[in-house]
């Protein structure tokens, strides 16, 4: 293949003109959810580069796109007549607890429609200019669900669930009622943008020391691990219809522009459904570096006692290569969470903390940056923390060899 | 019904081993004639009994039947042009012989082809439409991309669509690529190319003749519904050491052969491997880790009786392999395993019956896998495909005017499927197809009178599993005006239980994923008619011309809906027909020999309620191919083609394909794709040309041969178009053309001792 590759790049030449404008189409996007309070409808049209500005009436909720306003959505549950929602679901609600004023969602009356599992319900969305997409879906179901490592299983949601993943392999499992695939997702704790993967069934193994294969903008020169020791993650593990899994199992091939499974009329997208449970997940590690082990860091940072502990890991696969739960009395308060950053072959290190739980800059109020050089053999060492842009050094202990 | 042709087939293998003899005063000495230098058979040589007026001629086989031989010691004598005279002395009780000529090169014009006896003999002899046989110097001298190539060259021969430079599947009279049966040496080949379709499996200095048959084949071919590639690995020679060899700029070749001893069997090896990964890894700290290699061998016995014992086997292999993760002390690397190839083995018996009859059989497995990994158990996909064949059959006269030929056979297919992750524990496809064919037909060589020459034929299969029994019958006619020019016809029904799973209407595919007929997968159907003339102007020059009409019924495409969960599913059932006109004026030998090609098709194919061309619907084709004397004492080769524009489905716009958040329940990121008009095929490409050009220079060296040689592609460096891309996120939208092959020199060197 590469040498195809190499044959093409040598061989092709490539001549970009002009063309017509293509011929728009309506998307919809929706993924009904039992286990959410409101339901949303996202419509859009396809790009016929009529226009660079995709903004111009509002932006849609992951990424860019074109969205329809003003069209007329509704939602019926076939199978309940009587749904106390009423036969027809009017989308024209206003999202309940988000400031999100993306364009082209339309959002359901809370706690509407009706769904249980194994129900089918009917989408219509009608666009201003007449254009009408219809769709349906079966709500799927579980009866149950369970994540197993190193001999223990336990039901989700539940508490926080540890792992080792250095000699254990993780075991998500589902019993369905109804639906067709299974979709998980891990990401760190508060990361919006998550490592997904579907199977065909509905269980899936995952080798704590897996690639992280599944991660959308993958980079081949720095593949990541999907688990890493020393992180707090969020793994849903999420059952979904028939709809939803050609949703992502196919795609439009770029020879052909043919491929995508759509099960909608009059348009091109998805109306699936889902339920789905999210269970946190708290990955340890071997302790095989010298560095590696238990610190204590203590201080005063802008006038308030510092003092936490610090579980330290090193490795050596991400561009994070040192991570480690943090715990105690930190700045804001009590403190739970895990940090990130780097550390080099002398020891000296730099990461960052959060006092909220996570470790997404992006969605964080203050950011402490740490600084300074470990020292795995015993003895205090100092370090430098930054915050809202002064220096504070508070020390640092090892508190197992 | 099986038991039935079991039955049909022990007959045939009783006839078979049975063999006539008695005392007589004279007797029939059978034979063949084979050349020295290769053992390949020598047609329409003269042999006669020596001060005897009786004279017969060598077949297509090199065999010929020499009748009233006294029974005392006779002198036989062989004369063609061509080949040196030489006689045999042949024993009393003696009734079969082999005898191997020598080329007699000062007899010859510059440039002979051996083409022109066969097509002769074939024009005069045979009822048969829509066939072409070409020969290994033709192939050579042929100008191509890089290397001269078998499949390329049959591209370029009327009724053949090859749909881009970069591809050797071809359409033949409107059918699919998979319609196509390739044989080597009577064994079918799965998937014959190498490097994405770039170069075929067969090694041209291997390969004897080839012959091409575009429709209406006689009742012993099945399988496919288009068109039958039958090609030939030569034997190797009879006399002394042979040793070729090529070096390209992809790949190198070496063909060894020989006698075997005073056995009087031959054997021929040949090798090939790229070496652009060598290279890389000697010259810079780069890796390639891609090559391919392949290999063909035949081991060929004459037997006394005028029969002969063949082996042939074959074994291919492109292979991808690279560290795609690199080891670290926190993890194992991951290894991107790709190789894909085929393998076969072929057996081959014939064994003249008494004085007249010819027995044939074949026995072959052919093996086609892939497997892509992710090692080590991250992602696998495997696909094998295994095909075990046996068929005889026995050919005799009856009575003055028939030659009937009866048979049959079974092929045993297993196609296997398999998609897994060992690591996440997940098997996302597992499918097998097991279809078994068994095959019976009888075809009947009848010369009702001097002017007119029958071929009736019927085959019956049976597709185990799919509980499928067909008749099909077929007929070729031939009617001769003159002694030059004679009406040719045939009409006939084709079935075929194999199938491609892929989307015929993408331009490119690396290799073709096989299923096989089962209670819901069905058997394809066609039906050929083919009327038109065949005119020779003297012995060198010919003119073909036939009209054909073809339908199609149960043709498969891939369905992307298709559910891994489920076997069934995975396509739609597709109709159509094509109908057209193909042209061939071809000079065999002289100073200028070639051919001009020229096709005027129409194809159409129905989908659901739709209806449109296939990707190969090309209206007008036109190929001419000349071989000739060149400047600096070169032989040239030039090859111009013209194509009118090919069908494709144009790009109407983009969509933004969401990825969703379950955790968030939102979406996070967008995939953008590319969306095609619902109208299938419904623009078109620019029309395609391309002009070829090469000098191929013959020198001696250390008393062997040294053939250097340039070849041109696209001399003219015309844009063909291979696909659009467009872009739609932008204002105004774009499409941006990618090219087939350019203007490339490139060069090479044969030799030969």
């Amino acid at each position: 293949l590469l040498l195809v590759t190499a044959v093409a790049a040598t061989s092709c030449e490539l001549e970009e003109i002009p063309v017509d404008e293509g011929d728009p189409i309506t998307v919809v996007n929706a993924v009904m959810r039992p286990d959410v309070e409101q339901q949303w409808v996202l419509v859009e049209t396809s790009l016929t580069g009529a226009s660079e500005d995709f903004n111009e009436t509002g932006s849609v909720p992951g990424g860019v796109g074109r969205p329809v306003l003003d069209a007329f959505v509704t939602v019926a549950n076939a199978s309940f007549p009587g749904d106390p929602c009423g036969a027809q679901v009017a989308f024209d609600a206003e999202p309940v607890g988000s400031e999100d004023e993306t364009a082209g969602v339309y959002w359901s009356p809370v706690g509407c429609p009706t769904m249980r599992p194994g129900d089918t319900l009917e989408l219509r969305v009608e666009t201003p200019d007449g254009t009408v997409v219809t769709g349906s879906t079966e709500i799927p179901g579980i009866s149950g669900a369970t994540l197993t490592a190193g001999g223990v299983e336990q039901a989700i949601p539940g508490q926080i669930f540890a792992f080792n993943r250095d000699v254990d392999t993780l075991v998500a499992e589902v019993d369905p009622i109804r639906g067709r695939a299974l979709q998980i997702e891990v990401g760190e704790r508060g990361n919006a943008r998550p490592s997904w993967v579907f199977v065909d069934s509905s269980s899936i193994t995952l080798p704590g020391d897996i690639p992280n294969f599944f991660i959308s903008d993958f980079d081949f020169d720095d593949v990541p691990d999907l688990f890493l020791p020393g992180v707090y993650y969020d793994f849903t593990t999420a059952w979904t219809d028939r709809n939803y899994f050609d949703f992502v199992r196919s795609m439009n091939s770029p020879l052909s522009g043919r491929g995508f499974i759509n099960n909608l009329e009059g348009g091109l997208g998805v109306f699936g459904s889902m339920v789905a449970v999210t269970n946190e997940l708290r990955v340890v590690g071997n302790v095989d570096d010298p560095a590696e082990g238990r610190y204590q860091l203590s201080g005063v940072i802008d006038g308030v006692a510092v003092d936490i502990t610090w579980e330290l890991y090193t490795h050596a696969t991400n561009f994070a290569n040192l991570t480690g739960f943090v715990t105690g009395t930190w700045y804001f308060g009590d403190l739970d969470n895990y940090v990130t950053g780097r550390v080099d072959e002398t020891n000296r290190f730099d990461a960052r903390l959060f006092q909220e739980p996570g470790n997404d800059q992006d969605t964080r109020d203050p950011t402490f940056f740490l600084s300074g050089q470990l020292s795995p053999s015993g003895g205090t060492f100092p370090i430098t923390v930054f915050f809202r842009s002064e220096a504070y050094t508070i020390q640092g202990r090892r508190l197992t060899p | 019904m099986r038991v039935a042709l079991v039955a049909a087939l022990s007959v045939i293998l009783t006839i078979g081993i049975v063999t006539r003899s008695g005392a007589q005063q004279v007797r029939m000495v059978g034979g063949r004639v084979l050349a020295v230098a290769d053992s390949t058979p020598l047609a329409r040589v003269a042999v006669a009994l020596a001060g005897a007026p009786t004279l017969v001629r060598t077949d297509d086989s090199g065999r010929f039947r020499l009748p009233d031989v006294p029974n005392v010691t006779a002198w036989v004598t062989f004369r063609r042009i061509g080949v040196r005279p030489d006689s045999l002395q042949v024993s009393p009780a003696q009734d079969s012989i082999v005898m191997y000529l020598r080329s007699a090169p000062f007899e010859m014009a510059p440039i002979t082809a051996t083409a022109a006896p066969v097509a002769r003999e074939r024009f005069q002899n045979v009822a048969q439409t829509s066939t072409v046989t070409i020969d290994r110097e033709i192939i050579r001298n042929a100008p191509g991309f890089i290397e001269s190539d078998v499949i390329r060259t049959i591209q370029l021969l009327p009724g053949t669509i090859a749909l881009n430079d970069y591809t050797v599947g071809y359409h033949a009279r409107g059918g699919e690529a998979d319609q196509n049966l390739i044989q080597l040496d009577g064994v079918p080949v799965f998937n014959p190319s190498h490097l994405g379709g770039l170069f075929s499996t067969f090694d041209d200095a291997a390969v004897g003749n080839v012959t091409y048959l575009t429709g209406g084949f006689p009742a012993a071919y099945g399988g496919r519904l288009s068109s039958v590639l039958d090609v030939g690995v030569r034997n190797g020679r009879s006399e002394g050491l042979g040793v070729q060899g090529q070096i390209s700029l992809i790949s190198s070749k070496l063909l060894v052969e020989g006698p075997l001893g005073g056995t009087g069997a031959t054997y021929l090896f040949a090798g090939r491997r790229t070496y652009a990964d060598k290279v890389v890894g000697a010259l810079t700290d780069e890796t390639l880790p891609y090559y391919f290699a392949d290999g063909v061998g035949k081991v060929a016995l004459p037997l006394s009786s005028g029969g002969a014992i063949s082996l042939t086997g074959y074994w291919g292999r492109d292979v991808l392999d690279w560290e795609w993760i690199e080891a670290t002390e926190d993890r194992d690397p991951v290894d991107l395993e790709v190789n894909w190839g085929n393998a076969l083995l072929g057996l081959h018996v014939e064994h003249l019956v008494g004085e007249e009859a010819q027995f044939n059989f074949h026995a072959g497995v052919s093996t086609f896998s892939t497997n892509i990994g992710l090692e080590p158990g991250l992602v696998r996909v495997s696909n094998d495909a295994r095909l075990l064949s046996a068929r005889a059959s026995l050919t005799t006269p009856v009575g003055a005017h028939h030659e009937v030929q009866v048979g049959g056979g079974v092929e045993s297919y297993r196609m296997r499927y398999d998609f897994s992750s060992e690591a996440l524990d997940s098997r996302f496809l597992s499918a097998a197809y097991q279809p078994r064919i068994w095959s019976a037909f009888i075809d009947d060589q009848w010369i009702p009178t001097g002017r007119l020459l029958l071929r009736p034929g019927i085959r019956m299969e049976l597709v185990e599993g799919a509980d499928f029994v067909s008749f099909s019958p077929r007929i070729n006619a031939k009617v001769f005006l003159t002694e030059d020019l004679a009406l040719t016809g045939s009409a006939g029904r084709y079935y075929q239980a194999l199938h491609s799973l892929r989307d015929h209407n993408v331009p490119w595919s690396v290799f073709d994923f096989w299923i096989g007929a089962d209670s819901v997968t069905p058997v394809a159907r066609s039906d050929h008619l083919v009327g038109g003339f065949e005119k020779w102007f003297g012995g060198n020059v010919t003119l073909t011309v036939e009209g054909y009409h073809k339908t199609f019924d149960n043709l498969i495409t891939f369905d992307p809906a298709d559910d891994f969960a489920v076997q069934g599913d995975e396509y739609r059932t597709v109709s159509g027909n094509a109908w057209g006109v193909d042209v061939l004026l071809r000079q065999y030998a002289g100073g200028l020999r070639g051919w001009i090609a020229y096709s005027y098709a129409h194809a159409s194919r129905i989908l659901g309620d739709q209806e449109f061309p296939p990707a190969h619907d090309r209206r007008h084709n036109l190929n001419i191919v000349i071989q000739t004397n060149g400047p600096l004492g070169s032989e040239m080769g030039v090859r111009w083609g013209y194509g009118t524009p090919l069908p494709y489905t144009p790009f109407t716009g983009a969509w933004r394909h969401r990825e969703y958040s379950a955790g968030g329940h939102r979406f996070t990121d967008f995939n953008e794709e590319i969306v095609a008009s619902p109208d299938l095929n419904s623009a078109r490409f620019p029309a395609y040309g391309r002009l070829d050009v090469s000098f191929r220079w013959t020198t001696g060296l250390w008393g062997g041969t040294l053939r250097p040689y340039l070849q041109f592609v696209n001399v003219l460096n015309r844009r063909n178009v291979f696909l659009y891309a467009f872009e739609f996120d932008q204002t105004p939208p774009t499409r941006t053309t990618v090219t087939q092959l350019p203007f490339i020199p490139t060069f090479g060197v044969e030799f030969e001792f």
